[in-house]
């Protein structure tokens, strides 16, 4: 083996990652080739030096920080999919119960307001006893309240 | 000692406070693999705190083949990749945020150094190791400081084995440019000085 491919595969001979074929031939052409050598004894000492770097410890209650993360955000978990569902139902049900006392019960009131009010005018009942101030009340009467 | 998967089975099955296990075996290793990509002290024991964290609520994700290293690892290495990014960010807008971080690289282990030549070789390391390209860092980092094959690197980062080489030795052969150029610089300085 040349040195050009020697130096190719010199990473992979450090890491243990060549077939035995190729490990041996650069097993060989190491004792022999000082500058191959001088080059793998400086990755080695790399390799050295970089696993040599202190490691850090992690905090005193690292453990229990993250347990407690977890605890809390099971218990709040407002994205989970049976919350999801019991917020949807919560909004549906809110959302019902505004429309049946809001707009639609105002819609049945002034449809039988309208009724009351028509079958007034068809006995011909004094309509200043109606609350003119009512805007659904108004279009009923086009005349002056004043002159009946 | 029961195995990653059968710890991970119980904790699938309600068993919540098993996942302490899981924690104090890997935190170490966790914490300093990120801490080897990004030199900081705090920042790498928040994100090891979100790694675990991501871990538990992924749980599902994983298909229990024997391979929970390589789950936890590919974490890790996504959220210091995110972080990594979001500080190049923060540095893009703002100069003197820059300065600061620098320092951080060498705070980690301030106190720990043996000599002042010590001192002056971990830091040129470090700096070194920092100016690699990102995929250049975690490939050495997973395969020197954590000593795992390159299929088990490719396993972590997607990668194929041939680019996982190609990265490895490109990485060691910058650092020995660097470092021993450096080290030849600095021993012509003390002959000339000798003389």
């Amino acid at each position: 083996m040349k040195c050009n491919r020697v130096k190719l595969l010199l990473s992979s001979f450090q890491d243990n990652e060549l077939n035995e074929k190729e490990r041996a031939e650069i097993f060989l052409h190491l004792k022999k080739c000082e500058k191959c050598k001088h080059e793998f004894e400086q990755l080695e000492t790399l390799k050295k030096e970089i696993k040599n770097l202190n490691d850090i410890e992690p905090i005193q209650n690292f453990t229990s920080l993250v347990m407690d993360k977890i605890n809390r955000k099971k218990r709040f978990n407002i994205f989970s999919i049976p919350s999801l569902v019991y917020s949807f139902t919560f909004i549906l049900f809110f959302i019902l119960g505004f429309l049946i006392n809001g707009p639609l019960k105002n819609n049945v009131e002034n449809k039988q307001k309208e009724i009351y009010v028509s079958n007034l005018l068809m006995q011909g009942q004094e309509l200043s006893l109606i609350n003119v101030q009512d805007k659904t009340f108004n279009i009923l009467y086009n005349g002056d309240l004043n002159e009946k | 000692m029961f195995s990653d998967d059968e710890i991970i089975k119980s904790i699938k099955t309600g068993k919540t406070q098993n996942f302490e296990i899981i924690i104090n075996r890997y935190n170490k290793k966790i914490l300093n693999f990120i801490n080897r990509m990004i030199f900081d002290y705090d920042e790498s024991q928040n994100i090891s705190q979100d790694v675990f964290l991501k871990v538990y609520e992924n749980l599902n994700r994983y298909k229990m083949e024997g391979n929970f290293q390589a789950f936890i690892f590919k974490i890790a290495k996504n959220l210091t990749l995110n972080y990594i990014k979001k500080r190049k960010r923060v540095l893009f807008f703002s100069e003197r945020f820059s300065s600061d971080i620098e320092g951080k690289y060498f705070r980690y282990e301030a106190t720990q150094y043996k000599s002042i030549d010590d001192k002056v070789k971990k830091e040129l390391l470090i700096s070194s190791i920092m100016e690699l390209k990102e995929n250049q860092r975690i490939a050495l980092i997973l395969k020197i400081y954590l000593d795992f094959s390159y299929k088990k690197i490719s396993k972590i980062t997607d990668w194929s084995i041939p680019k996982i080489e190609t990265l490895i030795s490109r990485a060691k052969k910058s650092l020995k440019n660097k470092i021993f150029l450096q080290e030849n610089k600095d021993k012509n300085v003390y002959k000339v000085r000798e003389k």
